[in-house]
C-alpha cells in the first residue's frame, strides 16, 4: 500500500476543500498556500515549542491559529466583496488569492526549501505483511477522527444545520434567523484549521516546504475532492486515498515521469462521466 | 458611497499592478551598480591619456523559484569576482586596461522559457560573454543560438553531457555528466562494494535524466545489476520507489536529482528502514539537513570542490565571500561561478581580445586554476578536472575523498 501516505495527506487536504464547497459552493483554490502557512508557521514555532520544554506538535496549535487568521481574512477582504456575484468571479478571486500567498511568501521567507524540524518520532509498524510507517498510520487516524467529527458536527449541531441550511437557499436562511455571513465566515474558519492540520502531516512525511508548496498539492486535493464527490466529506476521504494509491501505482509500474498525466486524467473523466463523483449526491440546480 | 469604495478599489488595484510590473522589470537587471550599460562595450574616450574602456558581461542564474539558493550564492561569487578583477587593476588587453562590469545578471528562475528570456535580456547589452545558467534544461534552451549568433556561452553548473557538443563557442566550468555519470557508477561499486544498485532520477530534468543515463551505461559495461526507477521534479513522495527498491535487495540508492527534495528523499528512505549508503550528483550541493542531521549519515555526493578545504585558493574565496556577503548563498555554485569569471579574465588576457570570436579559441587551450582542481578542455570545450566526494559527518558537510 504505497500511496497510502501520500493518499491520506490528499484526503486530509481535500477535506478543507470540500467543506468549503459544500456550504458555499466555491472552490477555494487558496486551500493549498493556507496548507504552506501552516507549514511556515510550524517551521517557525515548533523550535519555540521545543526551548518551552513542550512536544513539538503543539506547535500545530500556533499553526490553527495563525490559518484561521489567514483564511478568515481572506474570505474578508477578497471573497465577501464578490459574494453576490458569478461563481466565476468567486473561482478567478480564489485563483488570484493563492497567487497572492505564494508570492506573499516568497517576499517574507525567500524561495530557498526549509527543513521543518521533526515533530514525532514514529516506528515503522508491520501490519498483515507489509510495513507501514507510523506516520501514514497517524495521517490515516487523524483524517478519519476529522472526518467522522465533521460529519457528526454537520449533522447534528445547530451550527453543522444552519451550515447545511445557507447552500440549500441563502434567502430562507436569512428569513429563518440564520446569520449567513457568520455561517461561512465560520466555515472558512474551519477550513483553514484543517488546513493547519493538513500542514502538520504534510511536514512530518515531506519534511521540506517551500512557498511553492501549496499548487500541486493544492491541485491534487482538488482532483480528490472532486473524484470523491465535492461537498462530501466521506467522498473526500476516500477520493485521496484512492487518489495517492492510483498515483503511485502509476508511478512505480507505468509512468514514472508522467504520471500526473494520469491524474488530471481521472478529474476529466470524472467530470464527463461521474460529475457528483463517487459520493456526491446529484442535486438538480434550482432555476 | 460602496460604488465609490469600489472604484477607489479598483484604481488602488491598478496602480499597485502597475507598480509591481515595473519593479518586476527593475529585478531583473541583477544588483546595484552593475546594472549600468551606458558605457558600452571597450569604447575608448578620445583623449588618449585617460583610458576608460569597459567589458561588458552578463550572468543567469535562478534567482528565484525552486532553486533561488543556487542563485543567491551564483550572483555573489560573480559579483565578488568582477570587484576583484577590477581592484586588481581590470582586464589587461593590449596594454591597457579595461574595467570588468556586469551588464545584467538575469533570472531564469529554473525554468527553459524563462531562461530564453533571460538569455535575449543578457545579449540586448553590448556583451563578451554570458555566464550561466544552473539547471542544464535552462542552458540548453539558449546555447543553440548563442552559437549561431557567435556568443560565448560559460555555464559554471550545467553538467548535462550534450551542451557543450553545441559548438565551439559554449563552455562549462563544471565536469560533464559523461564523466559524472560514470565515476558514480564507479563511487558505488568500487567505494561501497554495490552489486545491486537502485536509481531513481527524475525524469522531467535534462540534468537528472542525463546524469542517470551516462551512469546506467558505465554500469552496464561494468555488468552491475541495477533498477531504475522514475519520479518528477516536483515530487514530495518517493516511499513507493523506496520499498521497491528495499525489496528488490538493493545495497545502494543513486539519486542524482536537485538539492530542494533530498531532505525529503533521505528521511523517507531512513524512514523505510534503508540504512545503506545513498549517493548523488553534484545538484546535491547546497542541501539543507537542518533537523535531520543523523539521517545523512552515509549519504554522499560528487562535488566541483570542498569548501571546508585549507587550500589558500579555498581559503580566500569562503572570507573574501563572507567579509561580503555573510555565509548566506555561499555554496560550490558560488565559488563555480566566481572561477568562472577568473577563467574568462584570463582568456581574455591570454587571447588579448574581449571578441567572443577570439576569446574561444583561447578558452579551448586554456589551462586554469580553478578552486576545485586545474581545469583544461577536451575537444568538446568539455572541462576536464577532478571529482571531490563529499559527506556529512552530524549533519556537517565533510570532505570524504576524491576521484
Amino acid at each position: 500500500m504505497y500511496g497510502l501516505n501520500l493518499g491520506s495527506v490528499y484526503a486530509l487536504t481535500a477535506l478543507g476543500y470540500t467543506m468549503v464547497y459544500g456550504i458555499i459552493r466555491m472552490i477555494n483554490f487558496a486551500h493549498g498556500d493556507f496548507i504552506m502557512v501552516g507549514g511556515f508557521t510550524l517551521f517557525y514555532t515548533i523550535p519555540v515549542m521545543n526551548s518551552l520544554g513542550l512536544p513539538p506538535w503543539f506547535a500545530v496549535f500556533a499553526a490553527i491559529i495563525v490559518c484561521v487568521f489567514v483564511g478568515v481574512l481572506t474570505e474578508q477582504i477578497a471573497y465577501k466583496p464578490v459574494r453576490g456575484q458569478s461563481s466565476t468571479t468567486a473561482l478567478i478571486t480564489a485563483l488570484g488569492m493563492s497567487l497572492v500567498l505564494e508570492n506573499g511568501a516568497l517576499v517574507l521567507f525567500g524561495s530557498s526549501p526549509r527543513n521543518v524540524p521533526p515533530m514525532f518520532s514514529l516506528p515503522t509498524i508491520t501490519l498483515f505483511g507489509a510495513s507501514v510507517s507510523g506516520q501514514t498510520l497517524l495521517t490515516l487516524g487523524i483524517g478519519i477522527i476529522v472526518m467522522l467529527v465533521l460529519s457528526l458536527f454537520i449533522k447534528y449541531t445547530k451550527l453543522g444545520k444552519a451550515m447545511r441550511a445557507v447552500p440549500e437557499d441563502k434567502t430562507a436562511s436569512t428569513l429563518v434567523g440564520i446569520n449567513v455571513n457568520k455561517i461561512i465566515t465560520i466555515t472558512f474558519a474551519i477550513g483553514s484549521g484543517l488546513a493547519a492540520v493538513a500542514s502538520m502531516m504534510y511536514t512530518t512525511s515531506y519534511v521540506s516546504i517551500k512557498n511553492e508548496l501549496g499548487i500541486t498539492l493544492g491541485l491534487k486535493a482538488f482532483v480528490a475532492a472532486v473524484f470523491g464527490g465535492i461537498g462530501s466529506v466521506t467522498g473526500a476521504m476516500a477520493g485521496g486515498l484512492l487518489l495517492g494509491i492510483i498515483e503511485n501505482l502509476v508511478k512505480v509500474y507505468m509512468l514514472p515521469g508522467a504520471y500526473e498525466a494520469v491524474t488530471y486524467m481521472i478529474l476529466i473523466i470524472v467530470l464527463l462521466v461521474r460529475p457528483t463523483g463517487l459520493f456526491g449526491k446529484a442535486v438538480s440546480e434550482k432555476v | 458611497m460602496k460604488k465609490k469604495f469600489r472604484k477607489t478599489a479598483a484604481l488602488f488595484m491598478t496602480l499597485a499592478l502597475t507598480a509591481g510590473m515595473l519593479a518586476g522589470c527593475g529585478g531583473d537587471t541583477g544588483s546595484g551598480d552593475s546594472t549600468s550599460a551606458s558605457s558600452g562595450s571597450g569604447t575608448q574616450s578620445a583623449d588618449s591619456g585617460d583610458f576608460d574602456g569597459t567589458i561588458l558581461i552578463a550572468g543567469i542564474a535562478p534567482l528565484t523559484g525552486s532553486l533561488a539558493s543556487w542563485g543567491e550564492g551564483a550572483q555573489n561569487g560573480y559579483n565578488l569576482a568582477i570587484q576583484q578583477v577590477n581592484e586588481a587593476g581590470g582586464v589587461e588587453i593590449d596594454g591597457q586596461s579595461y574595467q570588468l562590469e556586469s551588464a545584467v545578471f538575469a533570472d531564469d528562475r529554473s525554468d527553459a522559457t524563462e531562461a530564453v528570456s533571460a538569455y535575449n535580456n543578457c545579449v540586448s547589452y553590448d556583451i563578451s560573454a554570458v555566464i550561466g545558467s544552473c539547471s542544464s534544461s535552462c542552458t540548453l534552451s539558449f546555447v543553440e543560438t548563442a552559437q549561431e549568433n557567435g556568443m560565448l556561452v560559460i555555464t559554471p553548473y550545467s553538467t548535462n553531457a550534450t551542451i557543450c557538443s553545441t559548438g565551439d563557442y559554449i563552455f562549462r566550468t563544471c565536469f560533464s555528466d559523461a564523466d559524472q555519470g560514470p565515476t558514480l557508477a564507479q563511487l558505488a561499486t568500487e567505494e561501497f562494494g554495490a552489486t545491486n544498485i537502485a536509481i531513481i532520477a527524475a525524469e522531467d530534468s535534462d540534468y537528472c535524466a542525463g546524469l542517470a543515463e551516462a551512469m546506467e551505461a558505465a554500469l552496464d559495461e561494468m555488468g552491475v545489476a541495477y533498477e531504475h526507477y522514475g519520479c518528477a521534479t516536483t515530487d514530495t513522495d518517493y516511499t513507493a520507489q523506496i520499498f521497491e527498491a528495499i525489496n528488490q535487495g538493493a545495497d545502494a540508492l543513486i539519486y542524482p536529482n536537485n538539492y530542494d527534495t533530498v531532505p525529503n528523499f533521505v528521511q523517507q528512505a531512513r524512514d523505510a528502514g534503508y540504512d545503506g549508503p545513498i549517493l548523488g550528483g553534484d545538484a546535491w550541493d547546497g542541501t539543507d539537513v537542518t533537523g535531520y542531521e543523523d539521517k545523512f549519515d552515509n549519504c554522499y555526493y560528487l562535488a566541483h570542490l570542498d569548501l571546508s578545504a585549507d587550500t589558500e585558493a579555498v581559503q580566500n574565496y569562503v572570507s573574501a565571500y563572507e567579509a561580503e556577503y555573510g555565509d548566506s548563498g555561499l555554496s560550490a555554485v558560488s565559488s563555480l561561478y566566481y572561477d568562472t569569471v577568473m577563467m574568462l579574465v584570463q582568456a581574455m588576457e591570454e587571447a588579448n581580445s574581449y571578441d567572443p570570436a577570439v576569446v574561444k579559441d583561447a578558452l579551448s587551450n586554456i589551462t586554469y586554476e580553478s578552486m576545485g582542481g586545474t581545469i583544461t578542455y577536451d575537444e568538446n570545450g568539455d572541462a576536464v578536472k577532478p571529482f571531490t566526494i563529499e559527506t556529512f559527518e552530524n549533519g556537517v558537510l565533510t570532505y570524504y575523498g576524491s576521484f
